[in-house]
């Protein structure tokens, strides 16, 4: 890959070199652009104010009209044309301190950060929840997500992939530190709302109480719009509430959550469903000036075998988990079939379980190892005694009397893998099976139902029946319409749904405000740059990933009590400690090599720091070989490596983890501190040949100086006049 | 090829799926980690959710990814 | 030693730090870092009044440098054309082993770029046939840089002067 590069960045290198060649030669213009370098520079290190903008170009201003040579005027021509063409690149470094090229080292985001599709600052919410702030912690999550409680409980948690400290041992537990300061939070009654902006009188229509539609209504309020949702079920929440079970998810935690949109003035409509409760034209009529669908992926894919459609023992898992969220806790039946091998699978399986079901069994066309469902909820199934039948394909529903009796299911082997590389699971011959079962429940996959929509008659459909948007700004082809979430992506995730909700809130806004849409994707905004917790180089390697407590087996099968019991104070602030913040160390390596390659030393194995090939990391070994120059420290482009004399101690310390602590030798004539004797004795070792007796003076460079000084001043008596 | 929540992905081409929107185009050569595969059915046509290396999360085409040994 | 030899004519020195001065301001330095320093002596009383004294202190520029042999990077290198002892910039990575090597405490820390300076007898000045910024502003004329056969022998040649000057006296 090229070498990144920044509007911002490079305008500062170019003024810099200009000084260096002499461009500026007359003090005056020299004056002004060693200012404008200094605003360029702090505008790189998200130091800057607004106004710096228009300090840059007041001097830049001067150096054009009363610059002395006509290169002098040239340069503030070029600076100014620089700034007027990448004012947004300016202006996001400034307000948002993120700098989405990587080329502004203190303004990178961290893997995590990037990874969150919503872009939530996580190393500094951590750190708050580390700290016991927990209301501050969720301050700094809503600006990006308006359901922390939601996330911090059910989240796939793509940052936890990408997670640096999965390179050393196992991520972060990202997703349950949420979890736990909105809890937190909530509990204190300190989870509150910012304050909107003033109505600014423009109606929005928003299709759908889902995330995605409900991040939408929430950072359009704050934005001063009037929001309406509308919503054809009676609850809000979406696949939140209807798909996802209540022992994974409270329906508590998604009312309070949506209680805090509400109280931001957004009005919901239940039981509304567009096109058969309103139509379109009444919508128009009512005066919304822009419509945003989220009305997700709520139609399911058919087996496509005989007997599906006969029974009403074979209900799909999407109308089952809709069913039973409504408030029907009837068993589906003593036996059922599960068909799939994804998380809607395991949820109708756990879900019917629960309900009283005598033998839940999850048939499968693949092996385990190719379940897609994701691995720890396939875990808590197995240990609630979920059967599983894998390479296992339905061929029939049996019945009689109008209910069903069996599945008739045929064995598979997996094919060698075809020429793109799948394994395809092949029928074995004559293999034919029934399983006795009473209630058959498909779980194969969902579609969007479009139906209503018909009236937005420019809007497009794509191939996979989704409807078809700019995945950057949201908008569908039909002018005044976005939309987000599953309808658009097909069957995904809450925050997926989330991180659309809240792009289609800045593009509608956009819309209104008359600004061009985004090319490019948005990178997301820092929040802070929190200190660092200090943490000896041991307890940081040797802290585990916490471990979230589970319900007891027992209650789960037959209770939709939580299963995740959710952490304690204690366990957040050493989980907290774990995180090894990569919103300040961006793992250039610099540190690394300088110690190995031009020290010599090799002091540093922090092999996290490669995505592609990680290599061993060993916090500790640091204190063993570490002569504490100070080189690392020095060129550590964002003050992660920090090297400080404290307490009588030289200490070395990467993210406030300490990896080196040497005691501190003192000047003999002065007090002075000298450095530890480790780093002395390195520097003898390499002039031993040469200095054989210089070995134990402990004298300061200035006392050095002062002293060589004085030998060399022959003070006479005064010469006679 | 079936992807797997926590493979090392490669974006190795551009896809000529409609899906495929313009600014991905820098993505090729990236490379990232799966992270929400199709959860339902391995469906080869099934948009699958990768998180690219300094890059952010996206939802891909699976013919423009392949799989990295480690 | 370095082929150049750098006399300080402590008689003549009145203090002033233009030298100083001069030798920060071609280097660009920010606070701190004095390749080149004035030591003031005293005042102290002599005989029957107070006096003053200064050193100046450029580098020595070693013959046996143990800058040279501190520094693990070969950033710090002896010229071999000249023997004058330079740091390569691009090479420093501030371990600061020469600062801490160095008896005369020569290798100065520039806090701005994180890498050590020293006194370079101004090597690029010398290739124009310039002279070393230091001595170049002093207004009395109390540095004298070149080779060693050069520099007028001022210590001599003040004695002399003295001795004309007492029997000048007796007469």
């Amino acid at each position: 890959m090229t070498d990144p590069t920044c509007k911002v960045n490079d305008l500062g290198i170019w003024l810099k070199k200009q000084m260096d060649e002499g461009k500026f030669e007359t003090p005056r213009s020299r004056q002004q652009a060693t200012e404008i370098s200094g605003f360029l520079s702090e505008v790189c290190q998200g130091l800057a104010e607004e106004d710096h903008i228009t300090a840059i170009m007041k001097r830049a201003d001067f150096l054009a009209s009363a610059g002395e040579t006509a290169e002098i005027r040239g340069a503030g021509k070029k600076i100014i044309s620089d700034v007027e063409e990448n004012l947004e690149i300016f202006l996001g470094h400034i307000q948002t301190h993120t700098c989405p090229s990587g080329a502004c080292p203190m303004l990178t985001p961290a893997p995590c950060q990037m990874a969150c599709p919503a872009g939530i600052d996580i190393p500094s919410y951590l750190t708050l929840v580390g700290q016991g702030r927990y209301e501050e912690a969720i301050d700094v999550i809503r600006k990006d997500n308006p359901f922390p409680w939601v996330c911090g409980l059910v989240c796939t948690h793509p940052c936890e992939f990408m997670c640096v400290r999965a390179r050393m041992d196992a991520p972060v537990a990202i997703m349950d530190m949420k979890g736990l300061a909105a809890e937190k939070a909530m509990s204190a009654r300190q989870y509150k709302n910012p304050e909107p902006k003033p109505d600014n009188g423009h109606k929005i229509c928003i299709i759908g109480a889902g995330p995605g539609g409900m991040t939408a209504a929430y950072y359009l309020a704050l934005r001063g719009y009037r929001v309406t949702v509308i919503e054809a079920l009676p609850v809000s929440g979406g696949m939140m509430m209807v798909g996802i079970p209540r022992y994974r998810l409270p329906r508590e935690v998604i009312d309070r959550e949506v209680a805090m949109i509400q109280d931001l003035g957004v009005e919901f409509r239940f039981n509304t469903r567009v096109g058969k409760d309103i139509t379109v034209a009444a919508l128009e009529q009512e005066g919304f000036e822009a419509y945003l669908l989220a009305i997700g992926a709520h139609g399911s894919y058919k087996l496509m075998i005989p007997g599906e459609d006969d029974f009403p023992q074979v209900i799909t898992a999407v109308d089952f988990l809709l069913r039973v969220a409504l408030g029907d806790h009837r068993p589906p039946g003593r036996r059922v079939a599960v068909i799939g091998g994804g998380n809607v699978a395991i949820d109708a399986a756990r879900t019917s379980l629960r309900l009283g079901s005598e033998e839940v069994t999850i048939l499968y066309r693949r092996t385990h190892d190719q379940m897609p469902a994701h691995h720890m909820e396939v875990v808590e199934a197995e240990e609630e005694g979920i059967q599983f039948s894998f390479l296992t394909i339905p061929k029939k529903i049996h019945g009689e009397d109008g209910r069903v009796t069996a599945i008739e299911c045929v064995r598979a082997e997996l094919s060698e893998p075809d020429a793109s590389g799948r394994r395809r699971p092949v029928p074995v011959e004559g293999s034919n099976y029934e399983l006795a079962v009473d209630t058959v429940i498909p779980a194969i996959g969902q579609e969007v139902n479009g139906s209503g929509l018909e009236r937005f008659e420019d809007m497009r459909w794509t191939r996979r029946n989704t409807i078809q948007a700019n995945t950057l700004s949201m908008e569908t082809h039909q002018a005044r319409v976005f939309a987000v979430g599953d309808a658009v992506t097909g069957p995904a995730t809450v925050v997926e749904a989330i991180a659309g909700g809240k792009k289609a809130a800045h593009a509608i806004h956009r819309y209104f405000e008359g600004f061009p849409q985004p090319k490019f994707p948005r990178a997301p905004t820092r929040r802070g740059r929190m200190a660092f917790f200090q943490v000896p180089a041991a307890l940081k390697a040797d802290l585990k990933r916490v471990e979230m407590p589970l319900l007891g087996n027992e209650r789960r099968r037959i209770t939709f009590q939580q299963v995740r019991l959710g952490l304690d104070d204690t366990q957040a602030r050493n989980e907290a400690r774990r995180c090894l913040r990569c919103d300040v160390c961006i793992r250039c390596g610099r540190c690394v090599e300088i110690c190995r390659d031009k020290m010599g030393i090799n002091a540093l194995e922090l092999g996290y720091m490669d995505f592609d090939h990680p290599g061993k990391t060993d916090l500790k070994i640091t204190a063993e070989r570490c002569i504490a120059c100070g080189a690392c420290a020095t060129n550590c482009p964002t003050g992660a490596m920090q090297m400080t004399d404290q307490g009588g101690m030289r200490v070395l310390s990467l993210c406030g983890t300490e990896l080196n602590r040497l005691k501190l030798e003192y000047c003999e004539k002065c007090g002075a501190v000298i450095g530890p004797a480790r780093y002395h004795d390195y520097i003898m070792r390499r002039i031993r040949e040469i200095s054989p007796k210089l070995a134990g003076k402990r004298v300061c460079l200035d006392c050095a100086r002062q002293e060589t000084g004085r030998r060399h001043v022959e003070m006479a008596p005064p010469e006679k006049e | 090829m079936t992807f797997r929540n926590g493979q090392k992905v490669e974006i190795y081409q551009k896809s000529a799926d409609e899906s495929w929107e313009s600014y991905m185009d820098e993505f090729v050569g990236l490379h990232g980690i799966i992270t929400d595969p199709d959860a339902v059915k391995n469906d080869p046509d099934a948009l699958v959710e990768v998180s690219l290396d300094e890059k952010g999360t996206h939802r891909f085409p699976q013919d423009c990814l392949r799989i990295l040994e480690d | 030693m370095s082929k150049y030899y750098l006399f300080h004519d402590q008689k003549k020195c009145i203090g002033c730090q233009a030298c100083v001065v001069a030798c920060k301001s071609r280097q660009n330095l920010p606070k701190g870092p004095f390749p080149s320093l004035l030591i003031t002596i005293g005042p102290q009383w002599v005989g029957t009044r107070p006096q003053m004294a200064f050193a100046f202190m450029p580098c020595f520029q070693c013959e046996n440098p143990w800058c040279v042999a501190a520094c693990p990077t070969g950033a710090m290198q002896r010229r071999p054309e000249d023997g004058i002892i330079i740091v390569d910039p691009n090479v420093c990575v501030g371990c600061k082993t020469c600062m801490s090597a160095c008896p005369w405490g020569s290798p100065q820390w520039n806090p701005e770029t994180g890498k050590v300076v020293k006194c370079d007898s101004c090597y690029d000045r010398l290739e124009q046939g310039l002279q070393p910024a230091c001595v170049t502003v002093c207004p009395t004329a109390c540095l004298y840089f070149g080779t060693p056969d050069e520099i007028p022998e001022v210590r001599r040649e003040r004695y002399a002067r003295a001795m004309i000057h007492d029997g000048e006296q007796e007469n």
